[in-house]
């Protein structure tokens, strides 16, 4: 059974009660929660998504609550909490479907030592995949969200896990998180894409999330071979150019950018040689979508 | 500390550099060896060698030496310098290494 094969009524029902426990990539997710947005949330954002039934194990027990206190009355705010503990501070009541999403990628971070993790998202086509590292504003996820537009697949917008037992992509497709101008650039390059609601005045500005194609979700348990490593950053009107990059310095950016390398010891280090190994690496310019998309359809498999 | 030019030949004559005895290392290059990344299993560090550093830690995996038997194997990566001023460069890259326990020394 499927998100989408509940009303509203029942999954409203099913998040305040039992809690709704969703299946995502290699992960059971429990989620309970009284907020009428964030069933609204789940409902458009997790429609493809296979409910898993309500008494079984869940890898995260999550909810989204309001804080206790007079303050919760003065200025509603919304709370975070994993297991029964509030890792972070509360947060504007109307951020209630973000925070969903932050805390999500927050656990899967934290508590996710079978794989390692890198900041970055990953996509995948032909078997292959693309990871897309890159710090905070320089467009990965705009991208991401362009070429899964464009047939690539979703394996994640956020967390690249990579599975020390066969060293491929485990995908995790979840909501992709748009931020500024790249919600109407979206809107406007695939104007199919499915985005739920905008939310202002964010510790990332304005935010919204688009949700993760249909395809993305079924094949949710078919992992990748890593291929490529592309550092994207975007800059205005640019044409779409991709440069080599020196594979030391990209090994010691991904290394920086997981959640977990050090926590792995040598085995994350054999496993981030091995990714390296066998990847080609690049720095990616890019001002336009489609210029971009046509670079990316264009990457030379790697000769393994 | 500055030592003097006496005090500091001194030094890289007498001082046997190794590879930490008891701190395993993994090296791992790409593009024909000029990169190279290091794993330091006893910090669980990692590091991102120059040419030099990796050339100077190949040496001391194969056995001990002084920064005067060093230099005299790979000075010329150092360029038109005064045999003095490269054995300064190669202590103070050994010093470099040492502080984060990837090399030690002993007195001959």
């Amino acid at each position: 059974m499927k998100v989408s094969d509940l009303s509203q009524a029942e999954i409203r029902s099913q998040l305040q009660h039992t809690g709704i426990s969703l299946i995502i990539g290699p992960y059971i997710l429990c989620i309970q929660s009284k907020f009428n947005d964030v069933a609204e949330g789940i409902s458009l954002l997790y429609a493809d998504y296979q409910l898993q039934t309500l008494d079984s194990f869940a890898d995260f027990h999550i909810s989204i609550e309001s804080p206790i206190g007079l303050r919760s009355f003065l200025k509603p705010q919304v709370n975070f909490a994993f297991d029964g503990r509030v890792p972070f501070k509360p947060l504007p009541r109307d951020q209630a479907v973000p925070l969903l999403e932050w805390g999500t990628n927050w656990c899967i971070g934290n508590f996710s030592h079978q794989f390692m993790i890198i900041h970055a998202a990953v996509i995948e086509k032909n078997g292959f995949a693309a990871i897309l590292p890159g710090q905070p504003g320089a467009g990965k996820s705009t991208l991401c969200a362009g070429l899964v537009s464009r047939g690539w697949r979703l394996l994640s917008d956020e967390l690249t896990l990579i599975s020390p037992e066969d060293k491929r992509v485990v995908p995790v497709p979840r909501p992709v998180s748009l931020k500024n101008e790249s919600i109407d650039v979206i809107r406007e390059f695939a104007s199919d894409a499915v985005i739920g609601p905008v939310v202002h005045d964010t510790s990332k500005g304005t935010v919204a999330h688009m949700r993760s194609p249909a395809e993305s979700v079924e094949q949710a348990n078919i992992p990748a071979i890593p291929a490529w490593i592309v550092f994207p950053r975007y800059k205005q009107n640019a044409p779409a150019i991709l440069n080599q990059r020196a594979k030391g310095r990209s090994f010691m950016e991904l290394a920086e950018q997981s959640f977990n390398y050090n926590i792995l010891g040598v085995d994350g280090f054999k496993l981030l040689n091995h990714t390296i190994d066998n990847c080609n690496c690049y720095n990616f310019t890019y001002g336009h979508l489609s210029e971009a998309i046509e670079a990316f359809d264009a990457l030379p498999i790697p000769q393994c | 500390m500055n030592l003097g030019n006496g005090e500091q030949e001194r030094n890289a004559s007498s001082r046997q550099w190794q590879v930490a005895p008891d701190s395993e290392i993994f090296l791992t290059h790409w593009n024909n060896e000029e990169e190279t990344v290091l794993y330091h299993l006893g910090s669980g560090d990692t590091y991102l060698l120059n040419d030099l550093a990796r050339r100077v830690i190949l040496i001391l995996q194969e056995t001990p030496a002084s920064a005067i038997d060093i230099c005299d194997r790979i000075g010329f990566c150092l360029g038109v310098i005064s045999q003095q001023e490269k054995i300064k460069l190669l202590e103070n890259l050994l010093t470099d290494l040492l502080k984060v326990d990837v090399v030690r020394f002993q007195y001959r």
